[in-house]
């Protein structure tokens, strides 16, 4: 019996918060020699999900990767749904469904999962948000467990949503906050669970020197890494910036690393710049190069930057509205957090005029990562989970 | 080395709220700092522009940029050579503004007239629709009032539903504590009943049918549609009932036979000279060779099966079809909500109703193609709710309304008086 991952993109150059998660927890499960097996689909970009790859199976780092078709997606549809529960408007079932069923989804993967079943021990499917996650889910109730990556956003609270996660066996989640969250939106207090997050390796010492002479950077920044979108509160942080570099510190830069469709205001190309997307190496030497990483997010189920920022020795600032980063500040004592525009000026200052503070912050968070997200660390707890699981 | 002493950040957090207020208290934020930051706050929280912010902006925006003629203002970024640049390129400019005025005169008079146009209209327009909006959200807690209406009957009718199964699990353990006392030998033997009665008859059956699904002619008429979908037999009925579709089939000269777990239905097909069995759907599909039907027909079936029998039941459809065989499964339609105040909640051995989209997900799951949902027996006309007629004396905002409240019917009456039934069918690839 093995353990079979569904998840909707995997793979090497494939980016993202719940693929890295599944990659990891998956790679780490084979070389512990724990049958393990990935079910995915034959896409690479999660906007277009077309079909890239080959499908069939491959062994990508020792885990069997089984590659399925992507069903033609009506994608007019997909986005006029998309729209109407972005903003809150309340949809009949037969919407939800179809928006399901034009997320990606793979029926060849559906039939796979439907004649091997009893061959798994457990199904994780990772995201929620879904195709594969949703029509799968319903087929193996009994072993399906929800790596949800779940956050307080209008999806959360679809009904179609909530049925899922009613009908699923049991959850794996990546932090308590997200655990509490999930407890507070579904009836599932019955149900088998684990708190088990991602696992990280220590970083191979960075080079902020190299990044800063890249990028011709000069004096203190603060640096944003992530997509760039109003979900993830940017226009916010655009917003404080400037205001507080303006009254404050005209030397400040923020930078901006990661994909999306937020613009840098007219005016503020000098003060803030956007670097785009950055290869693993490079993101590692913007860590260490910044001055301080601010995470305002209130939307994230674990956050794997302030983990990244923490490991490359940096402090970082988050957002007091958000359960999760707050509660791993709580935990490490790793920085700071703002609730509003005061706080933040108030918050940075403390940090950009402290250089021994920035230091001993950004220790306190490397030792909390390194103790309970190291790979073993977060192996123990995935091992717990599965027990709890099997029941 | 000595253990570095660790920083609490609760403490420091509270140590920057408290400078926070001392600042505040001492006036370092000016009034006009304080309001610009309370409007930044808001500014970003606001949600995306709705069609009335659009409409606002580009009117604005067509009213500063409408002429033309109007000469753009001239910069350069070049730090020694900026000012010359400038210098030469406003002579440039003041040089040919009259013969581009004279070009660009038309154009010129056309903007003018299409903005003022837009000026005297747009407004209207847009507090018009920003009433037509107010009516229909009105329109619509209205609607919401009277879906609530409905839910709470049909919580009341789940609640007799439950009241009344709790009766008949009552009535079944009484039951079987008596057969367990006479088989300890504690009650007096039954009595005997006299030749005829005690068991319920061919008859008996057929008219409770009759009653709740339609006669024997509605059924034939309904169910000719699906004969079409297949290409050949042998066609296996699953809970074939009376046997119309059986009969269809033998009309269409198609080999075909039925299986039903009620020996009064077998009964009543065999009277009709029809290829009828009686046994258990799953075990008599489970016992055929491989690829040996050319269809599987099952109406009304799929919602008596627990979730794992059906499963069980369309993945073994597709193994005991030949390719090119065809799956057909006729069931409530639960997108029509007054299929629950009715038909449905009539047979306790009902489990569960099945979405459309779920059961043609299963189908594909299992492996069937060109997958396709058919809604049919539809509510009569007379049920529905009926459109209002426009009248002469109604003003184009009346009738802005009336084509509001008449599209509010239609969607009241796709959800509640809609298809009673449909029908999935996929094809064996």
């Amino acid at each position: 019996m093995s353990i079979a991952f569904v998840v909707p993109r995997y793979g090497d150059g494939i980016v993202g918060g719940a693929e890295t998660l599944t990659r990891g927890l998956a790679e780490h499960l084979a070389a512990r020699g724990t049958p393990v097996e990935v079910l995915t689909t034959c896409a690479r970009d999660h906007h277009t999900w077309r079909n890239a790859l080959p499908e069939g199976r491959e062994v990508v780092n020792d885990v069997p990767v089984h590659r399925f078709p992507v069903r033609a997606r009506n994608e007019r549809l997909f986005g006029r749904i998309q729209q109407r529960i972005d903003r809150g408007d309340p949809l009949p079932i037969e919407d939800q469904l179809a928006w399901a069923e034009e997320s990606v989804s793979s029926p060849s993967l559906y039939s796979h999962l439907l004649r091997h079943r009893e061959g798994y021990e457990l199904v994780c499917f990772a995201p929620y948000l879904f195709g594969t996650t949703f029509w799968g889910s319903q087929l193996v109730p009994e072993r399906a467990v929800l790596i949800p990556c779940l956050h307080d956003e209008p999806y959360a609270r679809l009904p179609l949503i909530r049925a899922m996660f009613e009908g699923c066996h049991g959850f794996i989640f990546n932090s308590p906050p997200e655990a509490e969250l999930a407890r507070r939106l579904y009836a599932i207090g019955d149900r088998p669970w684990g708190v088990v997050g991602l696992g990280f390796d220590p970083p191979s010492p960075p080079s902020p020197e190299r990044f800063r002479r890249r990028h011709r950077l000069e004096g203190p920044f603060l640096l944003y890494v992530g997509r760039k979108e109003k979900g993830k509160n940017v226009p916010l942080l655009i917003e404080y910036f400037l205001a507080y570099r303006e009254r404050f510190r005209r030397d400040l830069t923020l930078c901006l690393v990661g994909e999306g469709p937020i613009q840098a205001p007219r005016g503020g190309e000098r003060a803030i710049r956007d670097l785009g997307y950055l290869g693993p190496s490079e993101k590692l030497d913007a860590y260490a190069a910044a001055t301080v990483v601010c995470q305002p997010s209130v939307n994230e189920s674990f956050s794997i930057v302030i983990m990244e920022a923490w490991l490359a020795g940096t402090p970082v600032l988050v957002h007091a509205g958000c359960p999760v980063t707050t509660y791993h500040l709580q935990g490490s004592g790793g920085g700071l957090a703002f609730g509003d525009y005061f706080e933040f000026a108030e918050a940075l200052d403390l940090l950009l005029g402290d250089e021994a503070l920035r230091a001993k912050l950004a220790a306190q968070g490397r030792a909390y990562v390194l103790e309970e997200y190291s790979w073993p660390a977060v192996m123990a707890r995935f091992e717990a989970a599965r027990e709890r699981l099997r029941g | 080395m000595a253990e570095e002493p660790t920083v609490d950040v609760a403490r420091l957090m509270e140590e920057i709220k408290e400078r926070v207020r001392q600042k505040k208290a001492a006036g370092f934020y000016s009034e006009e700092e304080l309001r610009r930051i309370t409007q930044m706050e808001l500014e970003v929280q606001e949600v995306l522009p709705g069609y009335r912010d659009e409409l606002d902006f580009h009117l604005t925006t067509l009213n500063d940029i409408w002429d033309p003629k109007e000469p753009e203002p001239i910069a350069s970024h070049r730090r020694v050579l900026g000012p010359a640049l400038v210098a030469l390129k406003r002579v440039i400019q003041r040089l040919a503004r009259p013969v581009i005025g004279l070009a660009l005169a038309r154009q010129t008079r056309v903007n003018s007239h299409l903005v003022q146009l837009l000026n005297s209209f747009a407004p209207q327009i847009r507090d018009h629709l920003r009433e037509v909006a107010l009516r229909l959200e009105q329109a619509q807690e209205r609607m919401t009032i009277g879906h609530t209406e409905q839910q709470r009957r049909q919580q009341e009718l789940f609640a007799r539903v439950e009241a009344l199964r709790a009766e008949v699990a009552r009535f079944t353990a009484h039951l079987e504590a008596l057969a367990a006392r006479r088989a300890l030998g504690e009650l007096p033997p039954r009595p005997q009943a006299p030749p005829g009665r005690g068991e319920v008859t061919a008859a008996q059956y057929l008219a409770f049918e009759d009653l709740h699904r339609g006669s024997r002619a509605e059924i034939k008429e309904r169910q000719q549609a699906y004969l079409g979908e297949f290409t050949g037999g042998p066609i296996l009925d699953l809970g074939c009932g009376r046997g119309e579709f059986l009969e269809l089939c033998r009309e269409a000269g198609v080999e075909a036979r039925g299986i039903d777990a009620n020996p009064g239905m077998v009964e009543a097909c065999r009277t009709l000279g029809l290829d009828a069995e009686q046994a258990d759907a799953l075990a008599h599909l489970q016992g055929l060779p491989d690829g040996s039907l050319g269809g599987v027909f099952c109406s009304h079936l799929v919602e008596h099966l627990e979730p794992q029998a059906l499963i069980a039941l369309v993945q073994l459809a597709h193994a005991k079809l030949r390719p090119g065989g065809v799956f057909v499964a006729e069931t409530p339609n639960p997108v029509c909500l007054t299929v629950f105040s009715g038909a449905f909640y009539l047979d306790l051995t009902h489990q569960k109703p099945i979405h459309p989209q779920l059961a043609r997900f299963l189908i594909e799951a299992a492996g069937f193609k060109e997958v396709t949902v058919r809604f049919v027996n539809p509510y009569p006309p007379e049920m529905r709710l009926q459109p209002l007629e426009p009248a002469w004396w109604m003003r184009r905002i009346e009738l802005d309304y009336l084509d509001a409240l008449n599209a509010n019917f239609a969607r009241l009456n796709d959800l509640l008086w809609g298809c009673q039934d449909y029908a999935v069918i996929g094809r064996r690839p």
